[in-house]
């Protein structure tokens, strides 16, 4: 195996490689070169309202490697293997390291013109290519460093199409993993959805355990990285729904920008749920562009040992009647923080729109910490805006009353939390409550991160689905009174 | 409240006279010479001119802050950085100057101070030309007198105190202001005595160009009270004058401190002010702000509380109309157990003006049962007006009890609708909503102050319907 290059020392000629390697179109590798000046120009932190607050600089560049080119191992781990058996016969698409290594897309939904492919391939094919063109090109350089990185040195990605008027009932499952060497990944991965069109997507994303098995095991100090860009395209009278389930191991960091630009009358619901790596950092931009658009994102982040998550979730209004709701519900243990910067920007134009922004946070120990900054940008006054943040300790009388009710202190703990999460959870599909749930369950457990179709989560879906028809009866119920 | 009496004249407020009478005014433009020009007009301890000279060089060094408001007009050596109109400050009215009198004449100071002020102080330009303080007051032991006075008359309490809530390495506006103040007023009061009445101080920038720098210091010592009032204005002129000012407040165990700001700078005056107040045990500290003037005001005043059981408290309007951002907020750092803390802060915009509030809150580790609210109105009175909220938390302690809440709307127009059904005017239905909306904030006011603002709010609103 080659050797692997630090990020720290990245150069003109890693560029280079990359492209060589991807046979990079003529345009892409001038945007290639121009971003990597740009990214070796700008600080950690662009904007001036936040720079005081960021985690990025936990990111140590000399301990991130980079595999040259695109090359890395390819094997599956085997700690996944079960998960991948699982995935099989499901819609899904599977990455590990910079390579894909299995993609399953049925045959109807294939002759519908529904595409999943890596975003090389898609590079490489004609129709697909100004889709990737437009995402590269809408993604500023200028205004993120990290953006800037991705944009100069992808070596990886997905690419999803969903073409105009095509629905697809199950969920696209789209995996990644970190490789084994513990080189880090750079991701560029591309969802466009048509008008008219539907679909359900659930990233899941997985790391070895430093020291696992094999012999070339990551050193204990390396920092593997999965940086990945995510821009996403929802066409007019489109719905997406994405799932976010990060399962990284605690070696790992995590850094995610997504951009999403949502059509006219289209509606994108996100539910991320964040466990693992050390450092997650994740700038989420949704782009409201036509009237009647809307966004709902949800966020549980679930800390503990001395995790970071760096969440960014800005709301951007651009046409009138649109909507958003952001809610952020973090949990914390040990020494673990967080740090949810949100902002709604509502432009002049954008008379009519409805926002609501909320970061609530319950620390479970003396040293977790967490801090809050839920700002407005207001241009115009036919508008409502709403945000909200708390941050309290968990109230201790509510657990003397559960212990009192013979529940152990943990027991009550978990049931507060349960019910600190439930108004979020009551948004999401079944399925999606079910592996969130499962995870907590499995952190708070000490198991190790990772959706298996096992017992366990069956348990968790078949409450999950019991409390699902029930809402749907209670409000039936309702309805008819 | 009745509206008859409401009408009232801006060109109140818009008059200027001659800076030929000036007893001194300094060279545009600063530089160490200016600084030490200052000092030695002053005829200052040594001290003070050293601390003066590090200010200097800390304000050459800083950067000009990137975030807040549009800083870029500003131009610092186009500033007169002293004028002085007066020889020495009076005691008795009549012997102020007589154009200088004019001035507070017409802005009413000396009627005021007849009907409800136990002292008040009048700054014109640069320095301080009238303080007076009731004779009990003076017998009990409280201090009212203008910085430079108390400079020199109580040169151990002063230097105790003097720089140390906000030093000049605070910010690049804290360090102009501590390498060239002027003025300001100076505030002791001894333990145990409660000051019934409000002390006053009226500022006023009249010429062109200038900067008025003033430094207020009040210390209230244990178990002791005082309420405090400045209000500050200035004519319209075409370029820009600078108010930059630093405020730094004590309140030891157990006191409590009011200091109430009405804002009514001319649309041009750039308003960089820093306040901050430290609060011990059981103290109370209370900001009362309003920001009605000025192009641009970027203010945040700070209780760090101190002690256990200290309680610091914000409470805010912003209007900002044509042209004018009122970036403000509060800072509330809490560095002792079982402290408290609240913020309201309510904005108004219209007419493309722009609103921010700007907060910060801060728990330290240790700090223990802190509890703290804060809340933010904005209310946009048309489309063209914009708000920002940018609240920050910064929470290192796990039991905190933190809660923030904004809400930004408009008028309803079935508010205006009903109003108007009972007989106002559309003007009038939205003068009377958009003070409703002050209304938590004017009746903390003494009542000759909520009048006037309320006057001020009708003034900026007349000509908004239509």
């Amino acid at each position: 195996m080659s050797t692997l290059q630090k990020l720290s020392e990245l150069d003109e000629s890693h560029i280079e490689e990359i492209s060589a390697q991807g046979r990079d179109p003529q345009w892409l590798q001038e945007y290639r070169r121009s971003s990597f000046e740009t990214y070796g120009r700008l600080p950690l932190e662009t904007s001036p309202l936040y720079n005081k607050y960021t985690d990025a600089r936990r990111l140590d560049p000399a301990q991130v490697l980079l595999p040259p080119g695109m090359s890395a191992s390819d094997a599956e781990p085997e700690f996944l293997g079960r998960r991948i058996a699982e995935l099989k016969d499901e819609t899904s698409i599977i990455q590990v390291g910079t390579r894909i290594v299995r993609t399953n897309i049925p045959d109807d939904a294939a002759a519908k013109g529904v595409v999943i492919s890596s975003i090389y391939d898609a590079l490489n094919d004609s129709s697909n290519e100004p889709a990737v063109r437009a995402a590269l090109e809408s993604s500023d350089s200028e205004g993120d460093k990290f953006t800037a990185l991705n944009n100069a040195a992808f070596n990886s990605g997905v690419f999803i199409h969903v073409p105009d008027g095509v629905q697809i009932d199950k969920p696209i499952y789209a995996l990644v993993c970190l490789p084994q060497d513990g080189s880090s990944v750079i991701s560029r991965n591309v969802i466009a959805m048509g008008d008219s069109a539907k679909a359900t997507i659930a990233q899941e994303m997985y790391s070895p355990k430093p020291g696992d098995g094999s012999a070339s095991s990551p050193a204990a100090a390396l920092q593997p990285s999965y940086m990945e860009m995510l821009n996403t395209t929802v066409g007019a009278n489109s719905r997406l729904d994405v799932t976010t389930l990060q399962m990284f191991d605690q070696s790992a960091v995590n850094f995610s920008t997504r951009l999403t630009d949502i059509s006219q009358d289209a509606q994108v619901n996100w539910y991320s749920g964040l466990f693992g790596a050390q450092l997650s950092r994740y700038r989420i931009d949704y782009f409201l562009r036509g009237s009647g658009a809307s966004t709902n994102d949800s966020e549980v982040v679930f800390g503990n040992a001395d995790q970071s998550f760096d969440i960014q979730t800005e709301v951007n209004h651009e046409a009138p009647s649109t909507e958003g709701r952001v809610v952020e519900k973090s949990i914390l243990r040990d020494k673990s923080k967080s740090l949810f910067k949100g902002m709604i920007r509502i432009k002049e134009n954008a008379a009519k729109s409805n926002s609501f922004l909320s970061g609530r946070s319950i620390l479970l120990d003396p040293d977790a910490k967490s801090d809050a900054i839920p700002g407005l940008e207001i241009l115009t006054n036919d508008v409502k805006a709403t945000h909200s943040a708390s941050v309290a300790q968990i109230d201790e009388e509510q657990i003397f009353y559960l212990q009192s009710r013979c529940l152990s202190k943990e027991e009550a703990e978990r049931t507060i939390v349960e019910g600190f999460l439930e108004p979020l959870s009551r948004r999401m599909s079944y399925q999606v409550r079910a592996w969130i749930a499962y995870l907590i369950e499995s952190k708070w457990e000490g198991r190790e991160l990772g959706i298996n179709t096992d017992e366990e989560l069956a348990k968790f879906v078949e409450v999950e689905e019991t409390r699902y028809n029930e809402d749907a009866e209670i409000e039936q119920h309702y309805k008819y009174r | 409240m009745a509206t008859e009496n409401l009408e009232m004249d801006y060109s109140k407020y818009d008059f200027k006279d001659s800076t030929e009478m000036y007893v001194h005014l300094s060279k545009k433009g600063l530089t160490k010479e200016t600084v030490i020009g200052i000092s030695k007009m002053k005829d200052e301890p040594q001290w003070m001119l050293d601390f003066r000279l590090r200010s200097y060089e800390t304000f050459m060094k800083k950067p000009m802050p990137t975030w807040g408001g549009d800083l870029s007009k500003i131009d610092f050596q186009n500033i007169y950085y002293y004028a002085k109109a007066s020889e020495k400050t009076e005691k008795n009215w009549d012997d102020v100057p007589a154009d200088v009198k004019n001035t507070f004449d017409k802005l009413g100071i000396p009627e005021a101070e007849k009907k409800f002020l136990a002292g008040v102080g009048a700054q014109y330009e640069s320095e301080v030309v009238y303080h007076n303080l009731r004779e009990d007051l003076q017998k009990q032991g409280v201090m009212f007198l203008d910085t430079d006075s108390a400079l020199k008359e109580q040169p151990e309490i002063f230097r105790k105190y003097f720089g140390k809530v906000i030093p000049p390495e605070d910010n690049k506006f804290a360090a102009l202001n501590s390498a060239v103040w002027s003025g300001g007023s100076f505030i002791y009061v001894p333990p145990g005595v409660k000051v019934d009445m409000p002390l006053q101080a009226y500022f006023r920038i009249n010429a062109e160009n200038i900067g008025q720098f003033e430094r207020t210091l009040i210390i209230v010592d244990e178990g002791a009270e005082v309420h405090y009032i400045e209000g500050c204005t200035a004519p319209v002129y075409s370029s820009e004058s600078l108010h930059s000012a630093v405020v730094e407040l004590v309140a030891h165990k157990d006191a409590r401190l009011r200091y109430t700001t009405i804002q009514n700078w001319s649309n041009d005056v750039y308003n960089l002010v820093t306040k901050r107040a430290y609060a011990y045990e059981g103290a109370t500290v209370e900001w009362i702000d309003g920001n009605i003037g000025s192009r641009l005001t970027m203010k945040y005043p700070g209780v760090y509380l101190m002690g256990e059981r200290a309680y610091g408290e914000t409470l805010s309007i912003a209007f900002a109309g044509k042209g004018q951002h009122q970036d403000t907020g509060a800072k509330m750092v809490h560095l002792a157990p079982n402290t408290k803390s609240k913020i309201t802060s309510k904005s108004v915009s219209r007419h493309d003006g722009r609103s921010t509030y700007r907060g910060l809150l801060n728990v330290a580790k240790g700090a223990t049962n802190v509890k703290s609210t804060v809340r933010c109105d904005a209310l946009l009175l048309d489309d063209t007006s914009k708000t920002d909220t940018y609240p920050y938390m910064e929470i290192n302690q796990e039991d905190a009890t933190i809660t923030h809440e904004a809400t930004v709307g408009k008028i309803g127009d079935d508010q205006i609708f009903y109003l108007m059904s009972r007989g106002f005017t559309e003007e009038e239905a939205l003068s009377l909503i958009v003070n409703g909306f002050m209304e938590p904030f004017t009746k903390e006011l003494p009542m000759e102050y909520a009048v006037e603002l309320n006057r001020l709010i009708k003034l900026e609103m007349d000509d908004s319907v239509g």
